[in-house]
């Protein structure tokens, strides 16, 4: 797997470690448990697009977002998390 | 008893059994002891950065993965906002100057040491290091200038290519300077490549 690093150009994905779905938006800390728990444990899994978080922790060790499709494994964007975040 | 001899370059015990002169298919090597090396790191106001480093060194701070040199400095981008700074004379205190200069723009910290610097040169320099890095050192996407932070067998490294001999420059934490020797003679012997110590005075 090639992930496109928006710095350091396409770079093989073992340059990279895996840290799950970007899309959960930490509530508010008064927002209670169920909240919490919907969070930090509940994803949706989809079957088809989806943002993931990828850290290029062997080049320029910056976090990512990455669209990835999960039927076919094309990456269709990339981009720096710092400022990207929802 | 025996004398202990601790050389001041991490690859001093490899580069001093090397033959001194170049035959055909050969890579000309060395370790860079003179220079010294600083992250550079923005407080987030990138283009005053690169207002303060132009005006003391005449230098366009590079926004990618590039290598800028006037001669004597080169910056080198390895990520956003971040910059190897090197300097071909270490000379003292180097890099607490640069963070003086610095104030309020950057983090400095000082990485002469920490880092070894081999130099590669020759014609097998890019067949060699391409069986390293899963990077793509074809000249018309990594020419001079071009910089990159990636693994070779595992360790990572800093790339960068100075000239059109070609001559790299490869720096990794000093401590993998076996790890990486091993790597290299490996690839070079399945290559057919000899390594030969590159003697001549350092350029930039
Ligand atoms: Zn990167």
């Amino acid at each position: 797997m090639r992930i496109p690093c928006p710095y350091c150009g396409e770079r093989d994905g073992a340059e990279f470690t895996y840290c799950g779905d970007a899309s959960p938006v930490r509530p508010a800390a008064d927002a209670g448990e169920a909240a919490f728990v919907d969070y930090v444990y509940m994803r949706s899994n989809p079957a088809g697009e989806i943002s993931e978080h990828w850290y290029h922790g062997q080049g320029c060790r910056n976090w990512l977002i990455v669209k990835r499709n999960t039927r076919t494994h094309v990456i269709s964007a990339a981009m720096l998390a710092k400022g990207s975040a929802p | 008893m025996a004398e202990i001899i601790i050389p001041r370059g991490a690859f001093e015990l490899h580069l001093r059994d090397l033959p001194p002169v170049s035959g055909a298919n050969t890579l000309k090597v060395d370790e860079r002891l003179e220079s010294a090396m600083a992250t550079v790191m923005s407080r987030g106001d990138n283009a005053a950065l690169a207002a303060r480093i132009h005006d003391a060194f005449g230098i366009v701070l590079p926004s990618g993965p590039q290598r800028v040199s006037n001669g004597v400095e080169a910056f080198i981008g390895v990520g956003p906002g971040v910059w190897l700074a090197v300097f071909e004379k270490a000379g003292p205190q180097r890099a607490s100057k640069l963070a003086a200069s610095l104030a309020g723009l950057a983090s400095v910290a000082d990485q002469t040491s920490a880092y070894a610097v081999l130099r590669i040169t020759g014609e097998a320099a890019r067949e060699v290091l391409s069986r390293g890095a899963f990077i793509d050192f074809d000249p018309s996407v990594f020419g001079p200038g071009s910089a990159a932070v990636t693994t070779i067998s595992h360790i990572g490294v800093s790339i960068w290519r100075i000239d059109d001999a070609p001559t790299f420059e490869v720096a990794l934490f000093r401590s993998y300077a076996d790890s990486f020797w091993h790597w290299l003679t490996t690839t070079c012997t399945a290559l057919g490549v000899g390594l030969v110590r590159h003697g001549g005075s350092a350029r930039i």
